[in-house]
């Protein structure tokens, strides 16, 4: 799936619809404040939501909620299963998670940066890095907030070309992570 | 009928360089075709552009190539899987994954002039004469470079989609495998070291999945390549083996490139490929660690342990061994072990991009 919407987006027929400003939940359970940011949308996606700015193609917020023990971070894109999340991973075999998530498809990933933060109203971990995407060639840099509340993984991740736009929207990202709060999960 | 001009040692290696066909035939349309591709390729994210780690590949192609040195152009790629391919107006691309496996020069060598021998025995003009071909070719070639999508299906099919675009059938690979050694010999390398990489590629096949090697899909089965290599090498002179001045060229490198193939997450491939180089260095810290990463990213703490526990002895492991120890020490549930670990951790590496975190952990 993460593959299609990709392709969708090249292709131009992905549809983006602005979301209001102030809080908005994402996945039944992350609540976010989304001033400035557009909600991607693509036909039958399991997870795995994407905000952006400029479009899909170019900078990226994108949430991973409520990742349960045993869970992998989504769909693999072949037949190999990704690695899966245990609630006693530490913040860098976590990212070590997102490292396999992002390079499946052969991208190469350079982490520059890990350090304790504040996420999510808790003691948490922030990691900075970058990216070249193998599809098209592109250099990315990226940036990330991630915690485990009551034994499940949230992450919000923040890329976007090194080029210029990274830059541009940072302050934006910083703002809606800033901002996240974990509702009381319903029954699952 | 098999082709055997060069196989009669005639002297027929000294063929006079090609001249750039007529942009209107079809030799000419694909020579611009694959020009259009050398561009785009000059300008990849992925492209290894150091000039030293250049210069002695393009050394060896020269030295192999004889006259059509001048016509050919190497592009080292940072892929990590085994592959090199030749584009018939002179492109030559060499993938990290394969320098990785490489133990000596005349191994390069060997791949290199089974490349070269592709592109003086003109089997890509070949097949894009052969009208089924042709247009399997240009399909092959208009979805490789155009459809973004393919590349998440099947990464491995879509690496190996433009490199399949010139796979060619038993018959050409046999012959580029002929020619490969006579460059080979004529150069002065040892001939037997072609066989040696068909059959250290087939250990690593078997301890693998299938899914990984669809770009083998098209030679001969490596069991007949290493026969047959090895058998036609026993007629041929040529000692050179250049262990050390490989070791030395890829020096460098060989970090970049080893992390990369444990982020391939084909771990049993990996192991065997990190064994058989470790048997050439026994004491090489830096592959008994990569060694313990490529069990502890699959779960399996106490053999990462082990690997970690005798890198520790060896020569020049990576401060990171230590982080990793601890890592897995904690998963094994030695608290008390790990944190005495990422002390260590953080006194090898105090100025590292996530000591403030380690701390949190002691």
């Amino acid at each position: 799936m993460r593959a299609l919407i990709l392709a969708f987006v090249l292709a131009g027929c992905a549809s983006s619809a602005r979301l209001d400003s102030g809080a908005v939940m994402v996945e039944d359970t992350l609540v976010v404040d989304a001033t400035a940011w557009n909600r991607f949308e693509a036909p039958g996606t399991k997870g795995g939501e994407f905000w952006t700015i400029d479009g899909i193609a170019l900078d990226r917020l994108r949430f991973f909620v409520a990742i349960a023990e045993g869970e992998a971070l989504g769909e693999p894109l072949g037949k190999r299963p990704l690695p899966a999340f245990r609630a006693s991973l530490t913040p860098h075999e976590i990212v070590e998670l997102y490292e396999a998530f992002t390079t499946e498809d052969a991208s190469a990933f350079r982490l520059l940066r890990l350090s304790p933060a504040r996420f999510v109203g808790r003691e948490a971990f922030r990691f900075e890095f970058e990216l070249t995407r193998r599809l098209d060639d592109l250099e990315l840099a990226g940036m990330g907030y991630g915690a485990v509340v009551e034994g499940r993984l949230y992450l919000m991740v923040y890329s976007a070309p090194k080029l210029h736009y990274f830059e541009k929207h940072l302050a934006a990202a910083e703002w809606a992570i800033n901002s996240a709060r974990v509702q009381e999960l319903r029954s699952r | 009928m098999r082709r055997r001009i060069f196989l009669q040692g005639c002297g027929c290696l000294a063929l006079e360089r090609f001249i750039r066909p007529e942009a209107s035939t079809d030799e000419g349309g694909l020579w611009a075709y694959m020009d259009r591709e050398e561009e785009r390729l000059k300008r990849s994210s992925f492209l290894i552009r150091d000039p030293a780690l250049n210069a002695y590949v393009s050394r060896i192609a020269c030295r192999l190539a004889g006259e059509h040195c001048a016509d050919l152009r190497v592009y080292l790629l940072r892929t990590p899987w085994f592959n090199a391919t030749m584009a018939p107006n002179g492109m030559m691309q060499v993938w990290s994954g394969l320098l990785l496996r490489m133990t000596s020069e005349a191994q390069l060598a060997a791949v290199i002039g089974h490349e070269i021998g592709h592109y003086l025995a003109r089997h890509g003009l070949e097949r894009l004469r052969d009208a089924k071909s042709r247009s399997a070719l240009s399909q092959v070639l208009g979805v490789a470079l155009n459809a973004a999508g393919a590349w998440a299906v099947s990464p491995v099919a879509q690496l190996g989609m433009v490199a399949g675009a010139f796979a060619y059938g038993r018959e050409h690979e046999r012959e580029a495998d002929d020619i490969g050694l006579q460059l080979m010999a004529r150069a002065g390398y040892a001939p037997r070291e072609a066989a040696r990489v068909w059959g250290e590629l087939l250990e690593e096949r078997k301890a693998g999945e299938a899914d990984g090697w669809s770009l083998f899909a098209t030679h001969p089965p490596a069991e007949e390549r290493e026969h047959n290599l090895a058998a036609a090498a026993a007629g041929l002179k040529g000692e050179e083996l250049g262990v050390d001045a490989y070791r030395r060229a890829l020096a460098p490198h060989r970090s970049g490139f080893l992390q990369d193939e444990i982020r391939r997450r084909r771990f049993r491939e990996t192991r065997v490929l990190l064994e058989r180089l470790q048997a050439a260095a026994p004491r090489d810290g830096e592959l008994r660690f990569y060694r313990g990463e490529a069990c502890r990213l699959e779960g399996d703490f106490a053999a990462a342990l082990v690997h970690y526990r005798a890198a520790q002895v060896l020569d020049a492991p990576p401060s990171e061994l230590h982080r990793s120890m601890a890592l897995a020490l904690r998963q094994l549930g030695r608290g008390a072990e790990a944190s005495a670990a990422f002390r260590r951790y953080l006194e090898l590496a105090p100025a590292a991009n996530d000591v403030e975190l380690v701390r949190t952990y002691l």
